[in-house]
């Protein structure tokens, strides 16, 4: 008990002794001097949106591109474009209405169509495939406006 | 930690957005072209007037396994069921009566020359 009492004493000198002393001169410690840093660009930032990027394009190319169901004829590989082209130089050799033939013909959209099917007409009877070359050379001539020079005249 | 944990979250987003970019740019933008497509892409508008050709060549023709091989054209086996896909479409879009008879016309000559394969 004694032991204790002594010690709150000795504590309560200390203590005094402590307000007497002068006060240290303060003494502040500034950081070392460093050069500002330069602002970063966010680089991770650009790799994320190209990453993405690539990512959409993946999907919107490769996993899911856009079905095309409903086409146009301009659309055909260039063989099934000769079929569709017979086909309508012989529903006109069939008919007759050039109006009708020349409206299917420019949905082929081809760049100049009397060309084109005067050359398929030539390949056609090349082929031996005469009907079919007749039919494309009379839908050539009809639509350049000399369809009498091709149907058959009366022989003398 | 708190930085890194944000830096992610960015990261992140921006994926998304470049996902989303991608997408757009692949639908909308610069899609798949398709040029070289077959017969049976064709829209319904188109395959109706090519069965119309082939009726008006077998009117003239009078051949209707002719008429048929030119049907299978648009991408199926089955002559008959072009042919009226196409028949029905061109009552529904009021074709001329008298294009409407010549699709008729072939249908009838098909079911024919089909019958008597059976």
């Amino acid at each position: 008990m004694n032991n204790g009492w002594h010690k709150l004493e000795n504590m309560e000198e200390t203590r005094q002794i402590r307000v007497n002393e002068p006060r240290p001169p303060e003494v502040v410690i500034s950081p070392p001097e460093t050069p500002p840093e330069p602002k970063q660009f966010p680089w991770y930032l650009l790799t994320g949106l190209i990453l993405g990027f690539l990512l959409g394009l993946l999907y919107a190319w490769m996993i899911n591109p856009v079905v095309y169901s409903d086409t146009e004829p301009a659309s055909l590989r260039a063989d099934f474009k000769e079929n569709y082209r017979l086909t309508i130089a012989q529903s006109f050799a069939a008919t007759g209405d050039l109006e009708r033939a020349a409206s299917r013909l420019a949905l082929i959209n081809d760049e100049d169509p009397i060309f084109i099917l005067g050359s398929q007409a030539q390949q056609a009877l090349a082929a031996g495939f005469a009907e079919d070359g007749r039919a494309l050379a009379l839908l050539a001539a009809a639509l350049q406006g000399d369809m009498e020079a091709l149907l058959p005249t009366d022989s003398p | 930690m708190e930085g890194r944990k944000r830096r992610l979250v960015f990261f992140t987003l921006m994926i998304v957005l470049g996902i989303a970019a991608g997408v757009a740019y692949g639908w909308l933008v610069n899609p798949v072209k398709y040029d070289d497509t077959g017969p049976s892409t064709l829209g319904m508008d188109y395959k109706a007037d090519y069965a119309l050709m082939a009726a008006e060549i077998y009117a003239a023709e009078g051949d209707p396994v002719m008429a048929m091989a030119r049907l299978t054209f648009l991408g199926e086996d089955n002559a008959l069921q072009i042919l009226d896909d196409a028949l029905t479409f061109a009552r529904e879009q009021d074709y001329h009566p008298g294009d409407l008879q010549l699709m008729s016309d072939l249908r009838q000559a098909i079911v024919a020359v089909q019958g008597e394969g059976q």
